[in-house]
């Protein structure tokens, strides 16, 4: 039961990230499918999405949020890892899967301007958690300095 | 509230509070030296000997034994974890964990970390994890 519950925490914390991949994962297709010449997303590409979407945010929880790190040059590391993790499976299954038409105009190009605007969008959202955690810690330690010097009670 | 405070060459430590009503105000003051005024009965070579409060980093639980650590020792204390949170909560001793009671002003630093962790670092440079729910109490008690 115990064990149970920690995976389940550990999803849950995987899901919020996962609905955030799904969504960008499948506006930024249809954006790279409009340059084929193709107006649609099949049913089965869609399912294809949500199962990278959770291999991805899975990978995220197991590498950094679920992981202490004190060195700095470890969590970059990890960091890394995951983008070139995430940036590489969006590449192989959008090919695997045909997501975009080989025979169309740009179609080849596909896969390869899916993982670049991946790869921007998540590295981006990482340095958007960066600098929040900056701000988070400066509020922080602001608090605790308020709080010793009032004498704390 | 007017506050004077004398310096002397030779006179005693004293603290008296002049007040028309005990407001909350003066009883959480009351209640804060009334506290600090309180020693913890720690046992040192099978003695019992009193410490104060601001020497503990935390208390921690292992294996059903509560532990005081402070820079230079680790000792062992008879009360429950809750019962130490509860006593000296008006002197910044707070559960980080399940199984710790940290002492704020022992706090050096504070990082906020993925997953809503925050990770404090203490005077004697030890770094102790804050889980997210319990994080989330530490940043309310620092507000308050």
């Amino acid at each position: 039961m115990k064990k149970f519950k920690h995976l389940f925490l550990w999803a849950m914390n995987a899901k919020l990230f996962m609905g955030l991949y799904f969504t960008a994962l499948v506006i930024l297709t249809g954006f790279v499918t409009l340059f084929t010449g193709t107006y649609q997303l099949e049913i089965i590409h869609l399912f294809q999405i949500l199962l990278l979407s959770v291999i991805i945010s899975l990978v995220q929880v197991g590498l950094l949020d679920d992981h202490v790190d004190f060195n700095k040059n470890l969590i970059n590391l990890r960091s890394i890892a995951w983008l070139a993790f995430s940036t590489l499976m969006t590449y192989l299954t959008s090919k695997a899967f045909a997501w975009f038409p080989q025979t169309a105009h740009w179609g080849q190009w596909g896969p390869l301007l899916l993982s670049l605007f991946m790869l921007i969008g998540l590295t981006f959202m990482l340095l958007g958690l960066r600098w929040e955690q900056e701000a988070d810690t400066l509020r922080l330690n602001r608090n605790l300095d308020h709080f010793k010097t009032k004498g704390g009670s | 509230m007017k506050i004077t405070h004398v310096q002397a060459p030779g006179i005693e430590k004293e603290i008296i509070l002049r007040y028309d009503v005990e407001d909350e105000e003066i009883k959480e003051i009351l209640q804060w030296l009334q506290t600090r005024e309180k020693k913890i009965p720690v046992k040192i070579e099978d003695q019992f000997r009193l410490l104060s409060p601001n020497q503990i980093l935390y208390f921690e639980s292992v294996d059903n034994k509560v532990f005081a650590y402070t820079t230079e020792r680790v000792l062992p204390v008879s009360a429950t974890l809750t019962d130490l949170a509860a006593e000296y909560a008006t002197l910044g001793f707070i559960h980080c964990s399940k199984s710790m009671v940290v002492n704020l002003h022992s706090i050096e630093a504070l990082r906020s970390d993925f997953g809503g962790r925050i990770i404090a670092t203490l005077r004697n440079e030890e770094k102790i994890i804050i889980s997210r729910h319990y994080a989330k109490l530490l940043r309310e008690r620092l507000l308050k």
